[in-house]
């Protein structure tokens, strides 16, 4: 049984690992001087679309639609990870980026995208978390998260305006071409 | 263009901090059709793919 407690720190769990791969992608940016191309950014929005279902079973509390969230937009990511892996599937049709443990960053998105979608799914079958319990506290924001959620809540969102500001600074307000070589923002100065 | 769906998500997260649901799911919808659109708009080139 999965009480509604239980199911908002699960929720609170998988927020942090999507958090942990968005770190992971902005770290690989900056020391290994990888910029993200387009593709790239949109799985990251993916990322984003999906957690945000998480973080509103964290805030407000787990109901079904904010499994839908995470699933939708999972769905999203996962369709444009799988466009990237199809640009380069072909033998001789080249690849983006360095492999990490001989996987493409795409391909490792694909998998984590497949991934959150069969958690949520997974976590839909107990139906026990959407049942409020006696003496469950009415939450309000971010004021009543504590703990794992918390923590979880603030780096995401973190990294979420983070992404906005280094994506501002590779293709400023516009779109961002297909091979990025510089900072289109510090090119300018 | 490529920073709108970020700085609609992070709006929508600032939505849910202050308790307001209905707002912060309009935004990730929002972002979602953002998102789509610039998806269509990045995946012009055709897949050299043979069966």
């Amino acid at each position: 049984m999965i009480t509604p407690e239980l199911s908002r720190q699960l929720n609170a769990l998988i927020l942090l690992g999507i958090s942990g791969l968005l770190a992971f992608a902005f770290l690989d940016q900056f020391l290994l001087d990888d910029l993200p191309c387009p593709l790239c950014l949109l799985q990251r929005v993916g990322f984003v679309l999906a957690g945000f279902g998480f973080a509103l079973n964290v805030v407000i509390g787990p109901r079904p639609s904010h499994y839908g969230v995470a699933i939708l937009g999972a769905a999203v990511g996962a369709g444009v990870a799988t466009r990237q892996v199809l640009l380069h599937i072909v033998p001789g049709s080249g690849s983006y980026g360095d492999p990490l443990f001989g996987l493409h960053f795409y391909t490792w998105s694909l998998i984590a995208f497949c991934l959150i979608i069969v958690a949520s799914a997974l976590l839909l079958l107990f139906e026990d978390q959407f049942r409020p319990t006696p003496g469950m506290i009415k939450r309000e924001g971010w004021r009543g998260a504590t703990g794992l959620g918390l923590v979880a809540l603030f780096f995401f969102t973190l990294l979420t305006l983070v992404n906005a500001g280094s994506t501002f600074v590779e293709c400023e307000l516009g779109l961002c071409p297909d091979n990025p070589e510089s900072y289109e923002l510090l090119d300018e100065g | 263009m490529m920073v709108l769906p970020f700085l609609l998500l992070f709006a929508g997260l600032v939505a849910l901090a202050g308790n307001k649901r209905e707002l912060g799911m309009g935004l990730w919808f929002l972002s979602l059709v953002v998102t789509l659109g610039l998806f269509a708009l990045h995946a012009t080139d055709t897949l050299s793919l043979q069966w």
